[in-house]
């Protein structure tokens, strides 16, 4: 496994060390005070540094025709799947930690900081559900067809958020006082725990559809 | 004499394809030369054995061992060369070989690097700049380095220089007779399978339709050239790929050892003459049949 990691962790690792310079960057730009825009693009960009990271790891897989390439050697499907489940939960959490370090050189109340850290969690917990959906369709339908199909979903899921705002009209303050409320209010002792259960369950229905799959 | 590879009854089915129920047998430390025109279905039965393509039915045991429930087991002692061997192209060879190395028990560093320089593969050429013949050269370089005890090559000389391919064919056949390892290799150039097999399977439209040894074969096949009334009439509807011709007629027989005491008479008195086929011919009777 730890030959498929070597092969695969760069990309993984570069985005990690860019991200993580960029916003220490910007944090040291901004004040004492706990910013809420860039508290909200951080969130953001975690989530979206598992997804992208993966995307561009299995682009480089697909050019590389890197599925056909293990299929030839000495490796199993778990080792396969194992490595690729790995590098996204490994990656998201030490980003997760790296940043709620440093959200609390920020002076803010104490339960503004347990939002921030709840919010940075369900970001890298959605990323990393995501990361784990995102390979079972690759596994299923190739990267390819795979891409074609998130483009579609992502425009789709873009309708999401004006629906809710064109719902909530005239009430959206307290739309988000009940969002930020329910995130404030999530119990991470027990919801890492069912993340990680839940994550696990992914890989295993991904090494599942490899397994039926030809290389 | 124990077999390294044993295949029960293979099939695998596309939309346009039917591999269809192929039995076979390589014996431990012989050559056996897979032919059959593009598409027969040889990449498919290789790829199977490989664990890369899952088959609809069958059995296959590689050294006793299920392919499926024993695959790193297998593929560690395994070296395979693919039809169009693939490689991280932004990679060097140097770092291609150290990579893959990581992935079997057996890896000899020293090998590697002197089918390197044996077959003129820079090091620090990145793997995508390589041309055909020397991707090739890499793959097989690659697949000995862990010292294998079976050979899986799919087409291993295309795209190779006639110098290069008669090369790769000699460590082959020297590979096979100095040091015992099986070789199980796929070609449609009949000329290199004739050079160094010891069984051919022809596979021709997903079955197979001949298996044996290549003496066998060549002793058994020839073509029959006789003038009109000089062959009994049962001998001439035997015959594949009929043609008469001014100077006379001739065919091929799958079985001139069982004729020739038949033919004595006519071989004598030279109205009729037989000739040796070489692989090539044999493959076109297989596809023609009775074609005339």
């Amino acid at each position: 496994m730890i030959h498929i990691l070597k092969r695969n962790h760069r990309i993984f690792l570069v985005y990690f060390l860019f991200i993580l310079i960029l916003l220490i960057g910007v944090r040291f730009l901004l004040g004492k005070e706990l910013n809420v825009f860039f508290t909200l693009m951080s969130g953001i960009v975690l989530f979206m540094y598992t997804i992208g990271a993966l995307l561009m790891s299995e682009q480089y897989e697909e050019k590389h025709h890197g599925y056909a390439i293990l299929s030839a050697l000495p490796v199993n499907n778990l080792e396969i799947t194992g490595a690729k489940f790995l590098l996204p939960l490994v990656s998201s959490f030490t980003l997760t930690l790296s940043l709620i370090l440093l959200f609390s050189t920020f002076a803010a109340p104490a339960p503004d900081m347990v939002l921030v850290r709840s919010y940075f969690l369900l970001a890298a917990s959605t990323g990393l559900l995501a990361a784990g959906l995102m390979y079972i369709g690759i596994f299923g339908i190739g990267y390819t067809k795979f891409v074609v199909v998130v483009l579609s979903l992502t425009t789709a899921l873009g309708l999401v958020p004006m629906l809710v705002m064109r719902r909530n009209r005239g009430r959206m303050d307290e739309v988000i006082e009940n969002l930020l409320a329910g995130i404030r209010g999530m119990d991470w002792l027990v919801l890492l725990p069912l993340l990680l259960l839940a994550y696990l369950g992914l890989m295993l229905l991904a090494l599942q559809i490899r397994a039926h799959r030809d290389a | 004499m124990s077999h390294t590879v044993e295949i029960e009854n293979l099939t695998k089915s596309y939309k346009k394809f039917r591999l269809d129920s192929v039995s076979l047998e390589l014996p431990e430390g012989l050559i056996l030369g897979l032919i059959g025109p593009n598409g027969a279905g040889k990449t498919t039965t290789l790829k199977i054995l490989m664990d890369m393509i899952r088959a609809d039915s069958g059995r296959v045991r590689i050294f006793g061992l299920d392919h499926r429930t024993h695959t790193k087991e297998i593929k560690n002692r395994v070296g395979y060369v693919g039809e169009e061997p693939q490689f991280y192209g932004d990679k060097s060879v140097s770092w291609t070989g150290g990579w893959i190395s990581g992935f079997y028990r057996n890896w000899d560093l020293n090998l590697f690097e002197k089918m390197l320089t044996d077959f003129g593969i820079s090091r620090t050429k990145k793997t995508g700049q390589l041309s055909k013949g020397m991707r090739v050269k890499l793959s097989l370089a690659l697949a000995l380095s862990h010292r294998p005890e079976l050979l899986i090559l799919d087409e291993p000389t295309a795209g190779l220089d006639p110098v290069v391919r008669r090369d790769v064919l000699e460590r082959l056949r020297h590979l096979s007779k100095s040091q015992g390892r099986s070789v199980l290799i796929s070609s449609h150039i009949t000329d290199d399978i004739a050079r160094i097999a010891d069984l051919i399977v022809f596979l021709i439209d997903g079955r197979v339709t001949l298996a044996e040894s290549k003496d066998g074969l060549l002793a058994k096949w020839k073509r029959i050239h006789f003038q009109e009334k000089a062959l009994e009439e049962g001998i001439t509807s035997s015959l594949k790929c009929r043609k008469t011709q001014v100077f006379g007629s001739s065919g091929i027989t799958d079985n001139y050892p069982s004729l020739k005491q038949r033919l004595a008479a006519g071989l004598d008195s030279q109205s009729i003459k037989v000739e040796n086929l070489n692989l090539d011919d044999i493959l076109i009777a297989c596809v023609k049949g009775d074609e005339t």
